[in-house]
């Protein structure tokens, strides 16, 4: 059953180089889905022009991208602005590698793969941090600090929420996890921690209603303001990564992943992920935005609270249940 | 010798030498930037040293509260302060006295280490995570107890020390 | 037993190379089809068009810094949590007192930051 280790290392490369490639095929379909959808909500056609119906929009976006030349400001700090985009799209992509697929998809099944996929993207923050601080802008900078703010604010509320999944599951593998809810998905046994989940994800990978770092209207365009071309694709990217893997997370932790009948799991998968993605593009486009402080506020004295009654609450019907 | 120990090996020894540079690098450079960035990729090698002993728990508590947490913090405290904050390494006032203290509590370090017997790698279960709630709850309880007694304190001190820098 | 975290470390390093690698390659490979247009005015920092009022090199809210500060405690907190919370459903009535006493100290915690004012955005 175990490959030989120079095959596991060649089997990381492939899935890797896979994973980078799926991102970015996403990201082309999520940004021209979400697209469509708002303009659909918002009594609009949306783009039109390339391609029927605008089907190559994006394509065209992402040579447009790649072909655009590579501005960094005079004052910038050059190394840490490199490094910025780089350790904010990273680890968003490798954060997929405990995500099961399906039976012959599952990338690897780390014994704490719950805990992995909480961790890993909470090194973005770092890349938030320098990209805005090495861009030498005020709106970059008050951008990065906040993104960073709020992502920490969020990610306490959201793992305390899934402490409550590895709780009935008895383990901290998404395989097993996956494997419990074999009956029954958690989202009908724990339907609060759902909620709470798909919330703080939402706002941990700052999208509207909580895309506060990134209000226009006040920040020009936040941390990466001052980013262009590849560069800034790479931010672009690793957002879209995030929110296809929040997504997909969601579905596997709470709405059974790949279980369903006569379909294969990928398939099922795939429907519950687009399900939770069309959800979060609908939110988008139908609420205000959050102000800053009402963005904090929320974090620590509504959702803080809030997981940790989750928590108990849950432990206890557990308990009661017996099962 | 057999071919997985080989590169289990050479593995360690490399995330020892990226360690072992990245520790380094974080006190040499004048930059405090660099040099917090040099703690990060140090902590992140030293995540995989701990994965490779079979503490994939820790590995991962490694890279959340370290990399995640204190790295930011100390990005937070860099980028908030501005000019304000010289590197560590240039407010020492004593710098042979410094680089001695060092010396005697690396050799301290060291020595312990070396005279210690150490258990073996993944000895005992084959089920780390298991066995670390198991210990928490049961033999380690008091432990498990008395760490959320002084989070609670560190709280209380972390805001008293704030409050009290602010005025 | 540990082969297979030696192989879990090979698979996440090849799958970090990979990822790592591809933007690195993309961004050099289409250098040499990129414009280079080097401009004193576009290598200035962006501030809608007005030269840059104030530099954002200067001392700025502490408040970040105690959300940082609270944050890493609630953190190491959760995974305390992480590490029972496997063993909780066969622990029975006891193992859930024990963790029951635990979340209550973080709920003590939160308490008190919340009272002395730590978590109000300024």
């Amino acid at each position: 059953m175990e490959m030989s280790l120079p095959l596991t290392f060649a089997a990381g490369l492939l899935w890797g180089a896979a994973a980078f490639t799926i991102v970015g095929a996403l990201t082309a379909g999520l940004v021209l889905a979400e697209r469509k959808v708002s303009a659909r909500i918002q009594g609009r056609v949306g783009p039109m022009h390339t391609g029927p119906h605008g089907a190559l929009q994006t394509i065209a976006d992402m040579i447009k991208l790649v072909m655009k030349e590579d501005v960094r400001p005079a004052r910038a700090d050059a190394t840490a602005f490199r490094l910025g985009p780089l350790l904010v799209a990273v680890p968003a992509i490798l954060s997929l590698a405990v995500i099961p697929f399906g039976a012959p998809l599952v990338m690897r099944d780390l014994n704490v793969g719950v805990l992995y996929f909480l961790a890993i993207p909470g090194v973005t923050v770092i890349g938030l941090l320098l990209a805005g601080w090495a861009s030498y802008d005020n709106y970059s900078f008050l951008g990065g600090l906040r993104s960073s703010a709020q992502f920490i604010s969020y990610e306490i509320p959201r793992s305390l929420t899934v402490v409550t999944v590895v709780m009935l599951a008895g383990s901290l593998s998404t395989v097993d996890v996956l494997d419990a809810q074999a009956t029954v998905p958690y989202a009908v046994l724990l339907p609060f921690s759902f909620f709470l989940y798909c919330v703080t994800s939402l706002a941990e990978i700052n999208r509207l209603p909580f895309d506060m770092p990134e209000a226009e209207s006040e920040l020009v365009a936040g941390y990466h303001t001052e980013y262009s071309g590849f560069r800034w694709a790479l931010f672009f990217l690793a957002e879209y990564a995030g929110f296809f893997a929040a997504a997909a997370f969601g579905a596997v932790l709470f709405l059974g992943g790949g279980n369903g009948p006569l379909l294969p799991p990928i398939v099922w998968l795939a429907v519950k992920t687009a399900a939770l993605l069309f959800i979060g593009m609908w939110i988008r486009f139908t609420l205000p935005r959050f102000r800053a402080d009402q963005l904090m506020r929320l974090a620590w004295k509504v959702f803080l609270p809030a997981s940790l009654a989750n928590l108990v609450l849950a432990a206890l019907i557990m308990r009661a249940l017996g099962s | 010798m057999t071919e997985s120990q080989n590169i289990e090996q050479l593995l360690f020894v490399a995330f020892g030498i990226v360690a072992a540079g990245g520790a380094l690098f974080a006190v040499a450079t004048r930059s405090l930037l660099r040099s917090i960035i040099a703690l990060g990729a140090f902590l992140t090698a030293v995540a995989g040293e701990f994965y490779l002993l079979a503490a994939d728990f820790l590995a991962v508590v490694q890279i959340f509260v370290y990399v995640g947490g204190i790295v930011v913090l100390m990005l937070f405290a860099l980028m908030l302060s501005a000019s304000g904050v010289r590197h560590p390494m240039a407010a020492i006032d004593r710098p042979a006295l410094g680089a001695a203290l060092s010396y005697v509590i690396g050799a301290g370090v060291l020595w312990g280490s070396l005279t210690t017997d150490l258990p073996s790698v993944g000895a005992g279960t084959d089920d780390a995570v298991d066995a670390l709630g198991r210990a928490l709850l049961g033999s380690q309880l008091w432990s498990f107890e008395l760490i959320g007694v002084i989070l609670l304190a560190s709280v209380i001190t972390a805001l008293v020390i704030v409050r009290r820098e602010r005025r | 037993m540990s082969g297979a975290y030696l192989s879990d470390v090979l698979f996440l390093l090849g799958f970090a190379l990979a990822v790592v690698t591809i933007p690195l390659v993309t961004l050099a490979a289409f250098g040499w089809l990129r414009p280079r247009y080097p401009e004193v005015l576009k290598a200035e920092a962006y501030e809608s068009g007005m030269p840059q009022a104030s530099i954002p090199r200067r001392p700025f809210h502490m408040a970040y810094y105690n959300f940082a500060l609270v944050f890493i405690v609630f953190e190491v907190e959760t995974l305390l949590l992480f590490a029972v919370a496997p063993i909780l459903r066969d622990a029975g009535w006891l193992g859930l007192a024990e963790v029951g006493a635990f979340v209550a100290l973080v709920a003590l915690s939160l308490f008190y930051a919340w009272r002395k004012g730590a978590l109000v955005w300024r």
